[in-house]
């Protein structure tokens, strides 16, 4: 039977041959990955349920990218030593501490971990940015703890569905933009157990960081997945990553899709998404203008070594505006060393724009925090109401192109004008 | 192992909300997983006092996206109306896995809303896949869910289900 390659893969790492959506089926994944803001909820569960230690402790991936900083806000930094010591306990050698790598989403990918035809749970769905290198994220939140404490846990199997770009990108234009637009289109729910599968020669002629920002932004629309066939491209980066073994998997012609979106990006426009979420994404006209005072580049979905060079393409020669402030996060060591080598930190420093160390930072509103009436307009994941500070502030949600040239402009602005000055 | 879950419909159209309709959007802020509380404002939206009028057992049969957006509390307070089971054309994100793992059985059926009518009494046998409507003497084909799902259910969620392994591991004496 014709099997989509989210169904082979997920067959894969079951005891099936074949598997079809709707199925339950128990799954023995790659990894079990987890971040440490549940982690003293995780570990009381592991002892609740009366488990002795880790199974495998060479799939468990353990990652501090919330709190990085240590600061004061909430008590998750006092998860750090009791995640420390566990990893130490149980021998964990995938654990990453502070100054090690970054965001977990980057942990997967350039640690060579997230490789073709792989699968893992995690603790959240833009982790499918791992979908890039055709390996499938699986968010069950608390529920990782499971396959660290036995072999399994249980999947439904979903349906797969097909999200076809092609045409040319346009000046201003990103892969983030075509995101949330998608975002839009489909609505919370337009995806609930389903699998995003992209395609078409627009997706294939993005980079890997664009790829990376497009995958991560599906979870907004209740979807299980996102994934891609890894082009050469794709495989060249997961060689430089990893010696482990692989199995490109494909689609097979003539496998059942549940829908098929087509979208032409060379008639897309920069797009914001007003609160309260990525499904209420416009063209920007529809914002232009409204004054901000907080502009940040940063998280799983737009804090990648492209999203820092698109904003010092704006920002470069040019002054954040005096009533706004602005931050940028670079989401992994390395992106922040390209960043550095790039001349773009200096970039960023003379614009009057604050560098922050790779974390989930900004976008969960640990860092950069706003007071009632204010506005800000990031490259963030969410932007539901108080998330980023006072329930009376509201985040908008663009490119990293918009973003920039907003906080020059002191307003949601425009970027293509200045890209054409450039 | 023979799960059947039995007791009379409640019967539900589409969109029936979970955060604002089945329970508030208080208890999402303050994060309240008391049952006690929650199975007193469960369905507010839809049924006065829902609590007072439901009985052990009893099942929901309801259209499109039943319970978007699903906080916890949603399965919580559900199920501490005494609803075994609720079977849906579709659901909000996240419900079945949450429902599923706290002991509710969760079913996708295109055909939820034929099942029966409002305080019919309905046999589900969710091994087999068929619903049987006691009342009217007809039955309805619908998903089975596999054995492991089953006995997930009948120990009432993942958990009580990994406690029984981790104490029969632990007396068995194996890892």
């Amino acid at each position: 039977m014709p099997s989509t390659m989210v169904e082979k893969i997920i067959a894969k790492h079951s005891e099936e041959p074949l598997v079809s959506p709707g199925e339950y089926v128990m799954i023995k994944p790659d990894y079990s990955v987890s971040s440490e803001p549940k982690w003293q909820v995780i570990e009381n569960m592991i002892k609740d349920v009366g488990a002795k230690g880790f199974v495998h402790p060479e799939r468990v991936v353990l990652v501090i990218d919330h709190s990085c900083e240590v600061t004061t806000h909430g008590p998750i930094y006092e998860y750090h030593n009791l995640m420390r010591s566990t990893a130490k306990a149980q021998g964990v050698e995938h654990f990453y501490d502070i100054g090690r790598v970054g965001l977990r989403h980057q942990v997967m990918v350039e640690e060579g971990l997230a490789r073709p035809g792989g699968l893992f749970f995690s603790d959240e769905g833009n982790l499918a940015n791992a979908g890039a290198v055709g390996a499938l994220n699986f968010a069950i939140t608390y529920e990782v703890y499971v396959t660290m404490i036995r072999e399994k846990n249980w999947l439904r199997v979903p349906e797969s569905m097909r999200i076809k770009a092609v045409g040319k990108w346009r000046r201003g234009v990103t892969a983030r933009d075509l995101g949330q637009r998608i975002c839009a289109d489909l609505g919370p729910v337009g995806g609930a157990e389903k699998a995003h599968q992209y395609e078409g020669d627009a997706v294939y002629s993005l980079s890997m960081d664009e790829r990376m920002n497009l995958l991560s932004l599906h979870y907004h629309t209740g979807s299980d997945t996102a994934v891609m066939k890894p082009d050469a491209l794709a495989l060249d980066y997961v060689r430089s990553r990893t010696r482990e073994p692989f199995e490109v998997v494909e689609s097979d012609p003539g496998a059942h899709y549940s829908d098929v979106l087509e979208y032409n990006v060379s008639q897309l426009e920069p797009e914001v998404a007003p609160p309260p979420s990525p499904s209420n994404s416009k063209p920007i006209s529809d914002s232009l203008g409204v004054e901000i005072n907080e502009a940040c580049i940063a998280s799983c979905g737009g804090g990648r070594l492209d999203d820092l060079r698109a904003g010092a393409r704006i920002l470069k020669g040019r002054k954040v505006h005096p009533g706004v402030r602005m931050f940028i996060t670079p989401i992994s060591q390395e992106i922040y060393k390209a960043a550095v080598d790039e001349g773009l930190l200096g970039i960023f420093s003379e614009a009057g724009a604050m560098v922050l160390p790779p974390s989930c930072s900004t976008c969960w509103g640990y860092l950069g925090r706003m007071q009632a009436g204010e506005v800000m307009i990031a490259t963030h994941q969410e932007n539901y109401q108080g998330r980023n500070g006072s329930r009376e502030a509201q985040v908008y949600l663009a490119n990293p192109y918009v973003v920039a040239a907003s906080a020059v402009a002191g307003k949601i602005a425009d970027p293509r004008p200045l890209l054409e000055a450039n | 192992m023979n799960l059947i879950l039995r007791g009379r419909v409640w019967k539900f159209g589409d969109n029936i909300s979970g955060d604002d309709g089945i329970i508030n959007m208080e208890v999402v802020r303050t994060q309240n997983y008391n049952p006690d509380e929650l199975r007193k404002i469960c369905m507010w939206r839809y049924v006065p006092d829902f609590y007072k009028k439901t009985q052990k057992g009893d099942i929901i049969i309801a259209g499109e996206a039943f319970a978007h957006p699903p906080h916890p509390p949603v399965v919580i307070a559900l199920k501490s109306c005494g609803i075994s089971a609720v079977i849906a054309k579709s659901f909000g994100h996240g419900f079945i896995r949450k429902s599923l793992n706290m002991g509710l059985a969760a079913i996708v059926s295109p055909n939820a809303l034929e099942i029966g009518e409002q305080g019919d009494i309905v046999e589900v046998d969710p091994l087999e896949g068929e619903v049987r409507n006691i009342t009217k003497g007809t039955s309805y084909k619908i998903n089975p869910l596999p054995e492991f799902m089953v006995e997930m259910l009948e120990a009432d969620g993942l958990v009580p289900y990994l406690k029984r392994e981790f104490a029969s591991q632990a007396s068995a004496g194996s890892k």
